[in-house]
């Protein structure tokens, strides 16, 4: 979940004084790849586990 | 005060400081700092109203029949949010600041139980692969932390 509102932050920092919503099409796309498909072949990477979401997010100093 | 930095932190992110929020409001560094003696003060002050909006989010997604309808109602709803505003962001996903609001993760796990105690044998049930372990893993969305 963090990595899809980041994305759709960092969509809309870059690109929102040329389309504000571009931001839509992204989590979309990422929405519609998280739905259950038959026949889907198995992620490059798996997804975090608990201890490693707390470790990214205890690692990441947006600065200030 | 509150709005004008809130303004300020979602254009800028956290690294704006008390001295930055007096300049944007207009008002004396000396007003900023009586009010709040650390900008950790500050934003705890203006972000309980955006983790509160997150966790409310989370809480009328639990409502909608279908799911899957309501976990991309969440993202969607969470997204809207987070997009404009920088600073909160920076806030909900960084534990330099706040980290992940334990409310938001309590609501959406309490959503497993939501969803067991309430079967509907009509109730299409949408699923999505957990993580990537495949089709055996396969679980209704509302079991989902993330």
């Amino acid at each position: 979940m963090p990595i899809v509102s980041l994305l759709a932050g960092t969509v809309s920092e870059w690109a929102s004084h040329v389309e504000p919503e571009l931001w839509r099409r992204y989590v979309a796309l990422l929405l519609d790849g998280m739905r259950h498909r038959e026949g889907q072949k198995r992620l490059a990477v798996d997804a975090l586990e608990d201890e490693q979401m707390d470790a990214a997010m205890q690692g990441w100093h947006p600065a200030g | 005060m509150l709005v004008a930095a809130r303004e300020l932190f979602a254009a800028r992110g956290l690294e704006a400081t008390l001295n930055d929020v007096a300049h944007h409001a207009n008002v004396g560094v000396g007003t900023v700092y009586r009010r709040f003696a650390t900008k950790e003060e500050l934003l705890e002050a203006i972000f309980e109203d955006g983790i509160d909006q997150i966790a409310a989010l989370a809480e009328t997604a639990l409502q909608k029949d279908d799911s899957w309808d309501g976990f991309v109602w969440f993202v969607e709803h969470l997204c809207e949010l987070t997009a404009t505003d920088r600073g909160l962001r920076e806030m909900v996903y960084s534990k330099a600041y706040g980290g992940y609001p334990r409310r938001v993760r309590t609501t959406a796990a309490g959503s497993a139980h939501h969803e067991t105690g309430r079967a509907s044998p009509s109730r299409r049930a949408p699923t999505f692969r957990h993580r990537t372990h495949g089709h055996a893993d396969r679980q209704p969305v509302g079991r989902h932390r993330k």
